[in-house]
């Protein structure tokens, strides 16, 4: 197996004629984008839940790489069935690689951030402050804003991969838009299965909630917006 | 851009005449001349950089932490007492420990720029750089000392300290900046974010430190505070 994590830099840099040469060796560059995912999400995942608990840290250490493998799994052959109808000469393979890179460059920059996130864990109140609330606040938003960076970051880097390998600037945005809406639709409702991510200060330390696979996050969203109206 | 080949060695002139003239850039250099060079001539050291020329770092990091040091030393004397040698040792600990949660991220950000550099370059660039903000420090030495034998107020003490310290670090960072856009930078965008996250990890990790300037009974104040609540106590 000829992955190595000499490879990372070229990834960060992300210069399309660079990773159009990744899928020449398009097996070996999937181990490596699947490493990377565990190792960068493994980390931030520890960071999201280290401030519940330890064992918060581990079981989300778990779970954030498992949902960008089952999203980048679940949707492998939609999405490459999206790039070929909209005239994207990509394998299967090829097309499943280049989510892979986007959701591996994801999980390096945030596992990048991981220190940092630990630094602000150690430095808020614990859970035991009589305001819990203003502390899990702040928290939630800090990972809400660092997601959504390395959530932007990487999506740049695949609009720029697929204008490359299309030729073709609106070519490139439609495949994008639609691997993006399909990837956003399983996974909202995974991370809905998988949850809790970020729990709530009093819920107890789980892997799953219960019954997990009851309710749906669309379904949860459409009776918060109903009950916000009726009010 | 990256060598694989053996270090080239820098030749470097410095035309101050209390200096003599001609220096290597290596191990031997003298501290007075590599602290000039990084004043100067700090291209000359970005070319050492690049071209895998490290020899001279062990007496820039010895720089960087003497200076700190010293500003420390200062820094302390506001309170006396225990806070002279205090005050050194925490401000010193605040900017190692400080870079060493950063570093990871810059790594990273520095990548997303597009910047072609490996970690032992980073890391002699973010080193020097720190030398630079020492060596700046240094220099505001006389009136961060008047400053502290003069006023009264913690909380203006703390304000000067402020002053001198963001110009410092603006040249040490402006040294890294210069320093990756030979390497490749694009655009700035990133790194400015991960500057401004340094700054802040830097302050918040000065509150942690704390008292830095002040006194208190414990080495360490075991309270958790955020720097901009720990600021605006003070009445």
């Amino acid at each position: 197996m000829n992955t190595s994590l000499s490879d990372l830099p070229d990834l960060c840099r992300a210069k399309p004629h660079v990773l159009d040469t990744w899928f020449d060796t398009a097996k070996e560059k999937t181990y490596l984008c699947i490493l990377l995912i565990i190792i960068g999400g493994g980390l931030y995942g520890a960071a999201i839940g280290y401030w519940r608990d330890p064992l918060q840290a581990l079981y989300i250490a778990i779970k954030f790489p498992l949902l960008l493998l089952l999203v980048a799994v679940g949707n492998a052959v939609l999405n490459g069935m999206l790039a070929q109808v909209l005239g994207l000469n990509l394998s299967f393979r090829h097309s499943f690689l280049a989510i892979l890179m986007s959701f591996a460059l994801l999980s390096v920059i945030v596992g990048a951030l991981t220190p940092l996130c630990f630094f602000l864990i150690y430095n808020l109140p614990s859970l035991h402050d009589p305001t819990p609330q203003l502390t899990y606040s702040a928290l939630v938003y800090t990972h809400v804003i660092i997601i959504a960076f390395a959530g932007t970051m990487a999506n740049i880097r695949l609009i720029n991969l697929l204008q490359h390998l299309c030729g073709e600037r609106q070519q490139a945005r439609y495949i994008f838009s639609t691997w993006l809406a399909v990837n956003l639709l399983l996974g909202s409702q995974l991370s809905w299965n998988l949850r809790p991510f970020f729990g709530t200060p009093y819920s107890p330390v789980a892997f799953f909630r219960d019954n997990p696979f009851q309710g749906s996050f669309y379904e949860s969203l459409f009776n918060m917006a109903l009950r916000f109206l009726s009010n | 851009m990256n060598h694989d080949d053996s270090s080239e060695v820098e030749h470097i002139t410095l035309k101050n005449p209390s200096i003599n003239n001609d220096y290597t850039l290596d191990q031997h250099i003298p501290f007075l001349a590599l602290f000039a060079c990084i004043l100067r001539t700090p291209t000359t050291l970005l070319n050492a950089i690049e071209n895998n020329n490290f020899s001279y770092l062990k007496k820039a990091f010895i720089i960087a932490l003497v200076c700190h040091l010293i500003y420390g030393i200062i820094m302390g004397g506001f309170s006396g007492g225990e806070q002279w040698l205090f005050s050194p040792i925490k401000g010193v600990f605040s900017i190692a420990f400080t870079s060493l949660l950063c570093f990871p991220s810059l790594y990273i950000f520095a990548c997303l720029s597009g910047v072609n550099i490996t970690t032992h370059q980073l890391a002699a660039l973010f080193i020097t750089g720190l030398a630079l903000t020492g060596q700046i420090l240094l220099g505001f030495l006389p009136i961060a000392f008047i400053f502290s034998f003069s006023i009264d107020s913690l909380h203006f003490m703390g304000a000067i300290h402020l002053i001198i310290i963001m110009p410092s670090l603006f040249f040490g960072l402006r040294f890294m900046m210069k320093g990756l856009a030979q390497f490749g930078l694009e655009k700035n965008n990133i790194l400015a974010i991960w500057q401004i996250i340094f700054i802040i990890t830097l302050l918040q990790m000065s509150t942690i430190m704390r008292p830095l300037i002040g006194t208190s009974e414990q080495f360490l104040t075991a309270e958790k505070q955020f720097f901009l609540s720990h600021w605006t106590q003070y009445k």
